[in-house]
């Protein structure tokens, strides 16, 4: 058994969830060459507009008419998303843009044993688009789809011009006098290919079932894109957050059903004559709550001026990985934190930059600038392989005036091995603890050879 | 309330015989026998401490350790806002092996500022440090708020200072001469005003 969905106004329905004031008044998708009403909205077709008019006859019917192009490749884009929301439901799903797309119902048998249970669950899933779609039931795809468009109850019912054949054809079989498919299907197969042609036996065997179908089958994308049109042109951050926070709550649906969390959103803003604006936001960790990331945003965006108008924003999440909950002791109960360490270490990167954040982490090796390393914000700062530092290291090591400075103990000698990459840098050093003139204690070395004396670090 | 108390109240010139909120008050040693008594059991938690020095390194870190070892101890991290060198691994193990040092280097102190409020925030921070030249009455009446909602040890390390009325629980001043430091504890919980006598220098803890 095969459903088909036909979505009429898919493209209309999308941006009016996601811009609730377009509701309000009548708007239409039309068509840019033929300047055809493509989709109307529930508001429109109550003045009286209705798709295949001409724009100009809309334009009278409506003086408050909203009108936006139709594009067919937002379309498309927009129904693999419907279908990769359906995925969750239902195992095999055939795309047939711009406006449909098949479910094949006999893998889910077994799920959803009585036929109702298909249309249910079809509802839930479909409830947070807020689409308008007609669904029709039948043996063969072709089946389903036909009486999905004419909404009758039986195959026989079709009427020919739903039947997916050249208009001549079924100009033909019009004044032959066979109104509906069951009439056509009542001749015998061997005198309408007489009679009509190859072609149509052909298009009757696939009705029947008896040629298979080749369907491409839907397999659900790996990562997050979305665009959008504004209804305005956006000059200021703050009236992008709305649209951005729409984006993000799908993108969190997104995440949610694969269990994912993403390190790096791109949003693209794009102007009117400009060059888009590319905003990459990079995480130190994961996130996928839509909150946490519009806060983000909101701390990435707060310090940047817009160049121009925005008319459409696009959100991509590319860098998507597996959760790792942090689930905490299950004897001590649940911390009583109110932000998680991740985020406080996302936000803190976000405003201050990526290399102002990090942690510090121990490191097997001799040489003072390579016991320690720079490490992600939040690691553990590990054994120590060397005893007797100093608490502070100077970034760099400054010469330094031997005369300030009073010898307490040492020598300590660090040779680098023959095989060390560092060898054009860093020659043999004496190292000395040593106290300053004004008291403090110091880390001081010699180097052989140039010949000077060189801080590196403080022990108080 | 009288709007001119609570401007004075705001700006910590007044002090206060009985807090309004009881709130139960946490310890933890100074480093130091002496000091501890002078400031009545150590450093107390969910309060900024000010550290005066008139140069960097003069012994201020080691009366903290035992501030930072407490924070490991309860699992959480220690902030390094804006220090004047890098803290070297090797010499923190004694803080543990699993202890999380992150260090900020902020571009400048409105910067440092937020950070340092926004890990209050999140209570993520068990120690805070935060270098600082000098902080104005505004910055450390929010850091004060922001700190009383921490479960936090809270550190400024800052100049010398004049003696101006700041929101800090404690405001101590080192003088360091010779290998030699004496504590002046310039404003204190429950206590007028001391100099301790002289020290050698304290030295950070090895493992």
């Amino acid at each position: 058994m095969w459903m088909y969905l036909q979505f009429p106004t898919l493209l209309l329905d999308r941006m009016q969830v996601l811009q609730p004031e377009l509701k309000e008044r009548p708007v239409v998708l039309f068509h840019e060459q033929e300047q055809r009403v493509m989709q109307t909205n529930p508001a429109a077709e109550t003045v009286g507009i209705q798709p295949g008019y001409p724009l100009s006859d809309a334009w009278l019917l409506a003086d408050t008419l909203g009108t936006f192009r139709w594009r067919e490749a937002r379309q498309r884009h927009l129904l693999q998303q419907v279908a990769t929301d359906l995925y969750q439901v239902f195992a095999v799903i055939s795309l047939d843009p711009p406006s449909g797309l098949w479910l094949d119902l006999a893998p889910m048998q077994k799920l959803y044993p009585e036929p109702q249970q298909n249309k249910l669950q079809l509802q839930q899933q479909l409830a947070p688009w807020e689409l308008r779609y007609q669904s029709g039931v039948g043996a063969t795809p072709l089946q389903a789809k036909m009486i999905a468009q004419s909404q009758v109850s039986t195959v026989a019912d079709i009427p020919i011009g739903y039947l997916p054949c050249p208009l001549p054809l079924q100009e033909k079989l019009q004044r032959m006098g066979l109104h509906t498919l069951g009439a056509l299907q009542a001749i015998p197969r061997a005198l309408a290919g007489r009679r009509l042609g190859k072609e149509l036996v052909v298009l009757l065997a696939r009705i029947q079932g008896e040629q298979r179908e080749s369907l491409h089958f839907f397999r659900p994308p790996v990562w997050f894109y979305q665009r959008l049109e504004l209804t305005a042109e956006a000059n200021s951050w703050q009236a992008l957050r709305f649209p951005l926070n729409r984006l993000l709550q799908d993108l969190e649906h997104f995440l949610e059903s694969r269990q994912q969390e993403t390190r790096q959103l791109l949003i693209t803003l794009y102007h009117r004559d400009d060059e888009p604006t590319d905003i990459t936001l990079g995480f130190a960790h994961g996130s996928y709550v839509a909150q946490e990331l519009a806060q983000f945003c909101q701390l990435k965006m707060e310090n940047c001026a817009l160049e121009a108008p925005v008319l459409e924003l696009s959100l991509q999440a590319r860098q998507l990985q597996p959760r790792h909950g942090d689930h905490g002791d299950l004897l001590q109960g649940p911390r009583q934190h109110k932000k998680s360490l991740p985020r406080l270490l996302n936000e803190l990167q976000l405003r201050l930059g990526q290399q102002r954040v990090w942690g510090v982490q121990n490191h097997a090796d001799w040489l003072p600038e390579h016991a320690w390393r720079k490490v992600l914000a939040g690691q553990p700062l590990g054994q120590a392989y060397v005893q007797d530092r100093p608490l502070w290291l100077l970034p760099e090591p400054r010469p330094v005036q031997i005369q300030h400075w009073v010898l307490l103990q040492g020598p300590e000698r660090f040779t680098l091995p023959w095989w060390s990459q560092d060898g054009d840098q860093i020659c043999d050093r004496d190292y000395w603890k040593a106290r300053h003139r004004d008291g403090q204690p110091g880390w001081l070395f010699y180097e052989h050879q140039h010949g000077c004396w060189w801080q590196h670090g403080w022990f108080s | 309330m009288q709007p001119f108390l609570q401007q004075l109240m705001d700006r910590g010139a007044l002090w206060q015989g009985r807090q309004s909120h009881v709130q139960e008050l946490a310890w933890v040693s100074a480093a130091d026998p002496l000091l501890d008594q002078a400031l009545g059991g150590g450093w107390v938690r969910s309060r900024i401490h000010e550290l005066q020095v008139q140069q960097r390194f003069s012994g201020e870190m080691p009366l903290l350790a035992p501030a930072i070892n407490n924070a490991v101890a309860r699992g959480l991290s220690v902030f390094w806002v804006a220090p004047p060198a890098i803290p070297n691994a090797p010499a923190l193990a004694s803080t543990g092996a699993e202890s999380r040092h992150i260090v900020l280097t902020p571009n400048d102190e409105s910067d440092a500022l937020w950070a340092a409020e926004t890990i209050l925030y999140s209570g993520q921070a068990g120690v805070l440090l935060l270098w600082a030249k000098k902080l104005s009455a505004t910055a450390t009446r929010r850091l004060h708020l922001a700190a009383s909602d921490s479960d936090a040890y809270v550190f400024v390390i800052t100049d010398w200072q004049p003696e101006e009325a700041r929101s800090y629980g404690t405001r101590l001043r080192i003088h360091h001469e010779q290998g030699q430091v004496q504590w002046q504890i310039l404003k204190r919980h429950g206590g007028w005003p001391v100099r301790l006598p002289r020290r050698a220098l304290p030295r950070w803890p090895h493992g």
